[in-house]
């Protein structure tokens, strides 16, 4: 720990300055300025050429200067810091310098940090008090920034976001979140946002004792000077009480029982697979109640124990990954795209329905159309379901549901498809019956409208046979639940047009969703990996292995549920019947195992039954023994270990991966993670399929898909591509 | 208050796209579901089906008569739900029984002075709904608790509270019963009875057409394109696609079974042969004629004449031979000029009163200012797929049937000139005048 004599600091900070280009540190000289107002000093937050303020290096250099600046000029009396821009105080530090801290090495990122924790601590050790003005995004280092100050006023507004998402990118807080947020607020709410990474709005903060005003957005400047000067009046120093206790934490030794419930949980959430939630629970354990000094020294170093881990590295690369979405437009051309304000849905069921309520919600108004009026109450009820349990949890208020509900209007005809931008099919899977509806579809929309299909598994080219202008079809696929699975697949059929593509592709945006553009072939990108993975899992229920073993082995692996679990929640007919599609596609590496044909009955087909696999009651499931029964299974084999057990399902999604990237399907190798990862939810510590298996190297990759080839069956041949890569020593994404 | 006629207007006034819900009988189908919901259903419909552009409509009227107190301006909240833009005024109008033939008078007026060409019209109404109200003192213990500054002070007020106090005063008994007279709709229904010597069978024999036509109209898909369905609140689970009202195989011995309502000792008039309290909505889309012809659409209609008058309000089921009368007068039309006839069916005993009256040398004399009888108004135009007695009275909504219903049904049958008419409680009368070109 630095001591805090000024000129030490100057010295061991200065030493970062040489690094810095001049024209960086003077950028940071016009973003980060001081005025005067009277007695009261003034902050204000604007980085040059930028929607957001972010804590570089250089910016915190350029607020130690100014600290500095305040300390010295005797004549203020209070500091407030403001930022300028319309919805951001301080988005966090710069990821980029924290990925250059992790190439740095542990000790060197340890040391760098140590040293900017202490330009906050300088902050809090000013002999004048000082107040934090959130408006908008108060993130991570943002967050801590504010910690440092005396008082925080927030606003109301919903773009107030308040939080610690390190854990997020796979570290912790660095300069002293783990450390003033206990302080601040007790160890029970302070876990609750730094081990979730979180945010949560102003008034939540005002609750939780994590800022001390609230007001509205209009009049944060007026009030936060007002307040300002009322403390540089009095000129002194808030005295800090100690946290407000939590329940548990309140009774002797209670805040042991709030760590070991904290770590449980988290134990059970990341199947230990998430290391930075662990560390930040693991320093505030060894600091809670020491000395501010040694605590910020032990968040340090545990800081540089996590920065460039590879957990971190990936979760910092798909961090990119979403960033690079938001600029992507899901084609090179150049076309203009209209938004999105009448859509229509053709279909009420499960899809329909879901869709309708998802873009309801995004106040687009929507026709739901479909053959009965019962079925249509059926649409309309699982919309209003769904809003109803937002209203349940208070995301919403019943006026909203009422206006979001009058957003979808039922149909029998194609009343109103006339002005509908989109209409999205999400009627049955049957190819005739879907040509015939887009037949209908041409002559009752406009010849401007996007006509998207919702098909899992059919092709889209063929679905536009019987329209005139067939560029106007396209593919969109949502998946189910369809307001929780952030993917769609954006279908490019043979004819479809680079303004059909691009207008879905900004749709799915705006409805917050990650589109991936993929062109028309079986299974798309998401289904026909995990067809072979799952028809894998049926392979191995029959060679012996246990459905719970299975299960566990691969949310052990970072999967959000066991291929067992996801047949049942997928459906074993919907399943089935996508296996077929696969096979007849794409032939013998994709026969299915003789198991869905066998277990499959009318009222055992998963989740939606209550029975499949598993057995449901409630919440509760356990493995339906009764559908092993009647099934000859060999005895596992002593060769057959988890290890092979969780290869032989991961390499195959690997092989057809690779099928995928060499039949030119996507645009990019990172197509296939963010779909995999917005898709089925593969382990985001990983970075996605592709970047797992980089990790591995292919050349071992392909050696063990040999030996399974030989010892299971060719369905395990190693592709083309994957050879290739093998051969050359390459990666996916070194390719 | 003078008849208004098209002829002296800027531009004739179209109806051009209209549907409605189903009607049901209030406490059944639609108890849970609000006017809001039902008039946006409507709405959104006839805006869809027309597809008229989000800031296409100059003006939003709807007609609304037990006003629900979380939506004071029902219209508006109609408009923005039904998805019209926020630039779209909008307003309520409240004529009793007639409240949405008035925001079709709207229309005219607006239309017709050029005001603006298109207007979404309608009336809706949640009889289900209708509150309970807190009596006098229990009213006032509020209030004043509101203000007692200590608990002792609060505890002291609530010590006067008496049970009886909780008594509710049921609003729609309150609304359903005239100021003026004193007397509630039934009795102002037993009083004609009385006037004209209507029995209590031949009551229940116009019951028992209004039935019989309505199920036949049922059967037969005539109310297809009039009626759009409801899915319910509050959950949206249900479809209400059908009239709840109408029944099949309703018979004059089930009529003759039912105790008089209003008058238990003397009365004839029982909830057999009168209209049910209900719940529905109506919603039309009126446009000037030239507007309309430029943009090629189908017009059902227009209306060449209207006029509301008042008379009694302890005979106000006479309304529709009051308004009828001058609107004759001031077209130079008779009786026999029109081809269909809906004339609402508050009371079955209202009706054939009207009947008798028109028929009626002696009272269209004496009351009317005419030198003979009017004339005859046939049964066989008259309420031809059934009236309010089978298919129900949502008060702010039928204004609206009765023109849809009226339009629609001389669509089908090819006729030119139809009369839609009402009675209106608190002693009024509305008649509008409803052509159609060849």
């Amino acid at each position: 720990m630095l001591e805090l004599n000024k000129e030490t600091i100057r010295q061991e900070v200065n030493s970062f300055r040489a690094q810095i280009k001049p024209e960086t540190l003077a950028s940071s000289e016009k973003s980060i300025t001081l005025s005067r107002q009277g007695k009261m000093g003034v902050i204000t937050l604007d980085e040059q050429n930028s929607k957001a303020n972010k804590l570089s290096t250089s910016n915190m250099l350029r607020l130690l200067d100014l600290f500095m600046e305040v300390e010295e000029d005797t004549s203020l009396g209070s500091l407030v810091i403001i930022s300028k821009k319309p919805s951001i105080f301080i988005a966090g530090a710069d990821i980029s310098e924290i990925e250059f801290l992790g190439s740095q090495g542990g000790d060197k990122a340890g040391e760098a940090l140590m040293k900017l924790q202490a330009v906050f601590t300088y902050l809090e050790n000013l002999p004048i008090p000082s107040l934090a003005a959130i408006h908008g995004a108060c993130l991570g280092g943002g967050m801590e920034l504010s910690l440092a100050c005396d008082y925080r006023m927030a606003t109301d507004a919903p773009e107030t976001r308040i939080g610690l998402p390190e854990v997020m990118l796979g570290v912790i807080p660095g300069w002293g979140g783990t450390q003033r947020m206990p302080r601040l607020i007790g160890l029970e709410k302070s876990l609750d946002l730094i081990l979730s990474g979180r945010h949560i709005t102003g008034p939540s903060a005002l609750k939780m004792g994590l800022v001390d005003r609230v007001v509205p957005k209009e009049l944060l400047e007026q009030k936060a000077f007002e307040f300002g000067q009322e403390l540089a009046a009095k000129r002194t120093k808030r005295i800090r009480e100690a946290g407000k206790l939590g329940l548990v934490e309140k009774i002797p030794g209670g805040k042991y029982i709030v760590f070991d419930i904290a770590r449980k949980k988290l134990l059970e959430k990341s199947k230990g697979n998430y290391p930075a939630p662990l560390k930040a629970l693991e320093v505030i354990k060894k600091t809670y109640g020491g000395s501010l000094e040694s605590g910020l020294r032990t968040e340090a170093e545990a800081f540089s124990e996590l920065v460039g881990s590879p957990e971190s590295k990936n979760l910092i690369g798909i961090f990119y990954l979403n960033e690079s979405v938001k600029k992507d437009r899901g084609t090179d051309a150049e076309v203009a795209v209209k938004p999105v304000k009448h859509a229509a849905v053709l279909g009420a069921g499960v899809m329909g329905g879901g869709i309708a309520q998802l873009f309801a919600a995004k106040g687009v108004h929507v026709r739901m159309k479909d053959i009965q009026w019962p079925a249509i109450a059926k649409g309309l009820n699982t919309a209003y379901g769904l809003f109803k349990s937002r209203v349940k949890k208070r995301k919403m208020k019943q006026f909203e549901l009422e206006n979001a509900m009058a957003l979808i209007g039922g149909t029998t005809s194609y009343s109103g498809f006339g002005q509908a931008d989109i209409v999205v099919e999400a009627v049955v899977e049957d190819l005739e019956i879907k040509k015939k509806v887009f037949a209908e579809l041409d002559k009752v929309t406009s010849p401007n409208a996007v006509l998207a299909t919702n098909t899992s598994s059919l092709s889209v080219t063929h679905i536009a046979e019987k329209v005139k202008d067939k560029s106007r079809v396209v593919g969109m696929h949502f998946f189910n639940p369809v307001d929780k699975m952030p993917l769609v697949e954006v279908i490019r059929g043979k004819e479809t047009s680079d303004q059909a593509i691009a207008t879905v592709f900004q749709f799915a945006k705006s409805l917050g969703k990650t589109p991936v553009v993929v062109k028309d072939a079986p299974g798309f990108v998401v289904n026909r990996i995990l067809g072979p993975y799952l028809n894998e899992a049926a392979f191995l229920l029959l060679d012996g292995v246990e459905v719970e073993e299975m299960d566990g082995l691969m949310e052990k692996f970072g999967m959000p549920m066991g291929p067992c679990a996801l047949l049942d929640e997928v459906g074993l007919d919907v399943a089935q019947k996508v296996a077929k599609i696969l096979y007849g596609a794409f032939g013998e590496r994709m026969k299915p195992a003789n198991f869905l044909d066998t277990i499959i009955d009318k009222d055992r087909l998963g989740k939606k039954t209550k029975k499949g696999i598993y057995l449901y009651e409630g919440k509760e499931k356990s493995v339906n023994s009764a559908i092993l029964e009647g099934i000859e299974r060999k005895k596992r084999s002593a060769d057959l270990t988890d290890e092979v057990v969780v290869k032989r399902m991961t390499y195959l999604m690997v092989n057809e991966a690779a099928s995928i990237l060499s039949e030119d399907l996507v645009r990019r190798v990172s197509d296939i993670d963010l779909a995999m990862i917005f898709g089925t939810g593969f382990a985001p510590f990983r970075g996605g399929l592709l970047r797992y298996a980089d990790s591995v190297g292919i050349a071992k990759i392909v050696s063990d898909l040999e030996i399974f080839n030989h010892n299971y069956g060719m369905r395990f041949q190693p592709c083309d591509h994957l050879r290739r890569l093998a051969v050359k020593d390459q990666g996916f994404y070194s390719a | 208050m003078k008849v208004w006629q098209a002829k002296e207007q800027k531009s004739k006034v179209a109806i051009v796209g209209g549907t409605r819900t189903p009607f049901a009988k209030a406490g059944t189908d639609l108890k849970k579901t609000s006017a809001v919901h039902l008039g946006v259903t409507v709405a959104r419909e006839v805006l869809a089906q027309a597809e008229i552009g989000d800031d296409s409509v100059d003006e939003v009227v709807f007609g609304n008569a037990g006003t629900p107190a979380n939506a004071a301006n029902i219209a508006r909240v109609i408009a923005l739900r039904a998805g019209l833009s926020q630039a779209t005024p909008a307003y309520t109008v409240h004529r009793n029984c007639a409240s949405a033939m008035e925001a079709v008078a709207q229309g005219c007026l607006k239309i017709g002075a050029g005001l603006g060409d298109t207007m979404l019209v309608g009336g809706t109404e949640s009889m289900s709904n209708m509150p309970l109200l807190f009596g006098e003192e229990l009213t006032e213990l509020f209030a004043t608790l509101n203000f007692a500054k200590s608990p002792t002070k609060k505890l002291q007020k609530i010590s006067g509270f008496r049970p009886q106090w909780l008594k509710p005063i049921v609003a729609i008994m309150e609304g359903l019963t005239d100021p003026i007279s004193g007397l509630n709709m039934g009795q102002t229904g037993e009083l004609l009875a009385r006037d004209f010597q209507i029995s209590r069978e031949t009551q229940d024999k116009f019951a028992l057409r209004s039935h019989q036509r309505a199920v036949a109209a049922q059967k037969e898909g005539r109310f297809k394109d009039e009626i759009f369905p409801v899915v319910t609140e509050p959950d949206f689970a249900k479809a209400v696609e059908q009239d709840v009202g109408p029944r099949d195989g309703q018979s004059l011995e089930a009529l003759a079974k039912l105790n008089p309502f209003f008058d238990k000792r003397n009365g004839t008039i029982t909830p057999g042969n009168a209209c049910p309290i209900t719940d529905g909505a109506v919603a039309l889309l009126m446009m000037s004629e030239a507007k309309a012809k430029s943009e090629g659409r189908e017009i059902l209609g227009t209306i060449s004449a209207y006029v509301f008058t008042g008379c009694d309000p302890s005979r106000m089921g006479m309304g529709p031979i009051y308004s009828t009368s001058e609107v004759l007068k001031a077209t130079g039309l008779a009786l026999k000029d029109f081809d269909l006839v809906e004339l609402n069916e508050a009371f079955s005993a209202q009706v054939i009163a009207n009947q008798m009256a028109f028929a009626s040398k002696k009272y269209c004399m004496e009351k009317l200012g005419w030198d003979k009888e009017i004339g005859e108004l046939k049964d066989e135009l008259l309420n031809v797929n059934g009236g309010a007695v089978a298919l129900g009275h949502p008060v702010g909504a039928t204004g609206g049937r009765l023109v849809l219903t009226c339009l629609l049904e001389m669509k089908r049958r090819n006729l030119r000139r139809g009369l839609a008419t009402l009675c209106i409680g608190g002693g009024q009368g509305a008649a509008f005048v409803l052509e159609r070109a060849e």
